[in-house]
């Protein structure tokens, strides 16, 4: 047939020579012998960190033909010894999900559009510069989750006068972190494998999840210990313990100062140590006198006797016992005493006299990564104070500024304070309390940019979007997130290609830095900045890039030396808080808000994570959702008497209001909850539509709860909502 | 008998009306040929004659790149509507290599499946460039079906058929998929033109091409 040629005017995509086609050998052209063919080369591991939380395990990747192939956990690392959770395998499986973003996006009329690298910098860094000379540099913020480019991200800010970098730990440790600074002068760690009496108390290593502290818990329980699990719910981790006590949620407290008491009344505690390593002890035992377990047993619903029976069981054991250090719940940032109930915690372990010994609370030791400067001169930084008020007496004197309160940046956008900001692997329209308050700040703010691999709810409403890299794809900064017993150092590695036109974090930092006029401050590429950050640890990077993981400095020693504190010792009293007008000693606070005890439908709101997700990052893993399905995870938990009491049966439909929110979920029926409160699992209730797996799965305890600032730290009090529970 | 320099034009023109309409697009579909010229394959293939009526009477209305233009977000937007993919891997099995330890191996709906990879070592070896756009997606629709007009240069009818049915036998299941989001004639049209066409060119030879199939 011979016909008039098509007009064909597009030219064609594919370009090349291509003329040798029929060149091509059938076994090439042929898919499954070149499927056997390729099934036979050789498969590559590639030591990097994983992405799939905030404690990032190190990890062997190993490749096939330029694809991830299999993960396994590097057994050197003290954070995740040789093992990877269920997050760690299920989140790879969005580093070849359809819906990435491909390359960066502008929001035009309500739609995002696909726009070059080149020009999302431009117009950036344009309304960058006209915002802030006409707000001033204080004006831009950013905020990211934990990773190994904060350093250069603080960079930037700095660089152009801000002093607005936050963390998201005001909604999660900030409230710890401050009481054990009073206390002992820094954040310990736990040494649970040689312990021999281990309480946790609102901790769930076995579901936050920390990989190797579940390993050593199981270590520590094989020699013998005993492990006592304290949280209103049979959690993960109680599953491993002796004992399991269903603390009032908010109460942990009163256990804690009653704890202490026994001790004191007793003389339990360890009295050589206290003698010589600790100050205020006279005026604990003023105090603690108001505290007798049964006081306590009325207000935290643990008997009296159980109280004294696991103090004293406790204490035989000092100084290899210890008190977890604790995370988020109870001392973390859930209630309006978390600060006092960490200090309670910090002094209760002290009184063991195992601070820094074997089996109790000790000093990691962690590397200090060496500076940029001389040769890479620091910016001046901020010349004045973060608009949060952390570290300002009379705002929130004991909150951290390093971290910032980060959910106070939805206020001070809708205060006209901030107007423009970087949200960078961190989602707070998701993660932060009172969603339609965060997405009103968020909105006001004039420039809103997000770098992320997805659409989350915040990158969904940003004013430009910039594609990170997924973390196998790309090179970081060197991290010492791995402390322990011997530092350790780590280095973040591309594994695989980018997918798409995306860019690595460090990457993307360095170009807003430059097209914003402040490169002299990045005049330096990544592998010579971490040369510089590694040189005072006498490891090279070439040696790290081939291991992944490298301990460096000295093995922690068992012994007692000069604290951070202003005394030098551990401050059962501190005169630092007193200075700022706060108790010098733990008192009884109670929790901001109670449920209405004549109220059968009043509840209090309590969260937690299950081992399978974080936060709300992985739920839009067709994988750990399944499981999240196929376990029928996805439910409020009730305590089964109250819940049969409302007329709720196991599977039932609940609706669930606070005075901000409210939702309709199923329950699930359980003796292991306190009967004071409800419990849901956090990482669900995905609201972006871009997130289709995940997408009105569930729902998030951070839409149930009031914007809230902790009065002296200025943590999100993020347990501290009463809500009503019927039958839907 | 339609000849191979005909059916590499008629490769190219189905894979430019499967990329993001514009004017020259449309201008294309106005040529006065066109309508004849289609109806006159559809025969040949032993399709119904009437298949390209709509579409190409439609592409004279002034309004037709704007329909199209929505009509093509709506069903092909990575953001907004129907999200249907073009992109082979998504409707395979990730991989065939049982020695994959990665808990979607066997999995669909990703990228960068086995077919992906081959696609790759394909263009590798005819030292052919995929651009940008189609970063991460190496077996597109259009790229494979540009692929394979090249083929139509030089490559002998085994090579075609054997192309055709290891990397274009999805076409089928794209269709199933469209059908369901009650796509614009234009749309419809073109990729039921593209089944034909392509379960043609297999029906006579040992690759075997009869609408959808569960391999890979």
């Amino acid at each position: 047939m011979q016909t008039k040629p098509l007009k064909i005017s597009r030219r064609s995509f594919l370009q090349g020579s291509a003329v040798t086609a029929g060149a091509l050998s059938m076994g090439l052209l042929d898919f499954q012998s070149w499927a056997k063919e390729s099934a036979q080369t050789p498969v590559t591991r590639i030591p990097t960190i994983c992405g799939g939380c905030g404690n990032r395990c190190a990890i062997f990747a190993f490749v096939k033909n330029g694809r991830i192939w299999k993960v396994e956990g590097n057994p050197e690392a003290n954070g995740n010894q040789g093992v990877l959770c269920p997050k760690g395998h299920g989140y790879i499986h969005d580093l070849y999900n359809p819906n990435r973003i491909r390359s960066p996006l502008k929001r035009v009329n309500g739609s995002f559009q696909a726009i070059s690298w080149e020009q999302a910098y431009k117009e950036i860094a344009q309304k960058i510069n006209l915002i802030l000379l006409d707000n001033g540099p204080e004006s831009i913020f950013w905020v990211n989750y934990p990773q190994s480019n904060q350093a250069y991200a603080l960079r930037l800010m700095h660089s152009m006068g801000s002093p607005h970098y936050f963390t998201h730990g005001s909604t999660c440790f900030t409230a710890r972190n401050a009481a054990w600074n009073f206390t002992v002068g820094k954040l310990p760690s736990n040494d649970l494998a040689n312990s021999r009496f281990i309480m946790i108390v609102g901790r769930n290593p076995a579901g936050g999840i920390d990989l190797a502290q579940v390993k050593d818990i199981v270590k520590a329980k094989e020699k013998g210990a005993k492990v006592v699990v304290v949280d209103p719910r049979h959690n993960e981790t109680a599953i491993l313990a002796d004992e399991w006590l269903p603390v009032k949620p908010g109460t942990d407290l009163a256990l804690l100062l009653a704890m202490i008491n026994v001790m004191v009344e007793e003389k339990l505690y360890d009295k050589a140590f206290v003698a010589n390593n600790t100050v205020g002890f006279a005026q604990l035992e003023d105090e603690i006198i108001n505290y007798p377990p049964q006081w306590a047993e009325k207000i935290c619903d643990i008997p009296a006797e159980t109280i004294i029976r696991l103090t004293r069981e406790m204490a035989h054991e000092k100084p290899h016992a210890l008190i977890h250090r604790g995370y988020h719940g109870a001392i973390g940032a859930q209630y309006l005493n978390s600060f006092q109930t960490a200090r309670a915690l910090a002094i209760a372990n002290a009184l063991l006299g195992n601070i820094n010994r074997k089996g109790g609370i000790y000093f990691p030791e962690s590397a200090e990564l060496g500076e940029l400067q001389p040769a890479h001169p620091a910016p001046a930084g901020p010349a004045g104070p973060k608009a949060d008020g952390t570290g300002i007496p009379g705002r929130y004197p004991l909150g951290s500024y390093g971290d910032g309160i980060s959910h106070a940046i939805p206020e001070l956008a809708l205060r006209g304070v901030l107007k423009c900001g970087f949200v960078y692997h961190h989602n707070p329209l998701r993660t932060n309390p009172n969603p339609k308050r965060v997405i009103a700040g968020y909105k006001k703010l004039d420039l809103l940019v997000v770098i992320d691999p997805v659409l989350s709810e915040t990158a969904s409403i940003a004013h430009y979007v910039l594609p990170g890299t997924f973390y196998l794809e790309a090179n970081e900064a060197v991290d010492t997130k791995h402390y322990g017993k011997r530092a350790q150092v780590t280095i973040p590695q591309k594994v695989v290609e980018p997918l798409f036109d995306s860019r690595s974090g460090f990457q993307i930092i360095v170009d807003l830095a430059s097209n914003l006029g402040i490169g002299k401050y990045f005049n330096f590429t990544l592998d010579q900045a971490n040369e510089l950050r590694l040189k005072p640890l006498g490891v090279t990077l070439k040696d790290l890039k081939a291991r992944g993981i490298l301990p460096v400095g000295q093995t922690w020693k068992e012994g007692f030396g000069k604290l951070g504190t202003p005394s030098g010792k551990v401050e059962l009293a501190s005169s630092a808080l007193e200075n700022l007008g706060y108790p010098a000693i733990p008192r009884w606070e109670a929790p901001l808000v109670s449920p209405d005890d004549k109220d059968p439908h009043s509840f209090r709101l309590i969260h937690g994570k299950q081992a399978i997700h974080t936060h709300a990052m992985t739920a839009n893993q067709p994988y750990l959702m399944a499981i999240s399905r196929r376990y029928d995870m996805i439910r409020l938990l009730i305590n089964r008497k109250r819940a049969e009491k409302i007329g709720l049966k196991d599977g039932d439909v609940a609706e669930i209001k606070s005075l901000v929110g409210e939702g309709k979920i199923r329950v699930k029926l359980t003796e292991g909850l306190h009967p004071s409160c409800v419990w849901l699992p956090s990482g669900y209730g995905i609201f972006s539509k871009y997130l289709t797996t995940a997408y009105d799965q569930g729902l998030s305890y951070n839409d149930f709860l009031p914007t809230l600032f902790d009065p002296t730290v200025g943590h999100a009090m993020s347990s501290e909502v009463i809500v009503q529970v019927k039958k839907a | 008998m339609i000849t191979n320099s005909e059916k590499e034009r008629f490769c190219t023109f189905a894979a430019s009306l499967l990329a993001p309409p514009e004017v020259a697009m449309v201008d294309d579909l106005r040529q006065a040929e066109l309508q004849p010229l289609i109806e006159l394959y559809v025969r040949e293939w032993g399709g119904d004659g009437q298949l390209p009526s709509v579409w190409i009477k439609d592409a004279g209305r002034e309004d037709f790149l704007p329909i199209l233009r929505g009509e093509y977000e709506r069903l092909f937007g990575q953001w907004e509507g129907e999200k249907i993919s073009l992109v082979e891997s998504t409707y395979k099995t990730w991989t065939t290599d049982k020695e994959c330890r990665m808990v979607f191996a066997v999995s669909k709906g990703l990228f960068m499946g086995d077919c992906a990879l081959h696609m790759l070592e394909i263009y590798r070896q005819l030292s052919l460039e995929i651009p940008e756009q189609f970063q991460g997606m190496p077996d597109h629709l259009i790229l494979e079906l540009e692929l394979l007009a090249l083929l139509y240069k030089s490559a002998s009818n085994e090579q075609i058929e054997q192309f055709i049915g290891d990397h274009l036998d999805w076409v089928p299941d794209l269709k199933e998929t469209l059908e369901k989001s009650s796509p614009h004639p234009f749309y419809r049209n073109v990729v039921e033109l593209l089944c034909l066409f392509l379960k043609n060119e297999t029906i006579t030879g040992k690759v075997k091409y009869h609408g959808p199939k569960k391999i890979h």
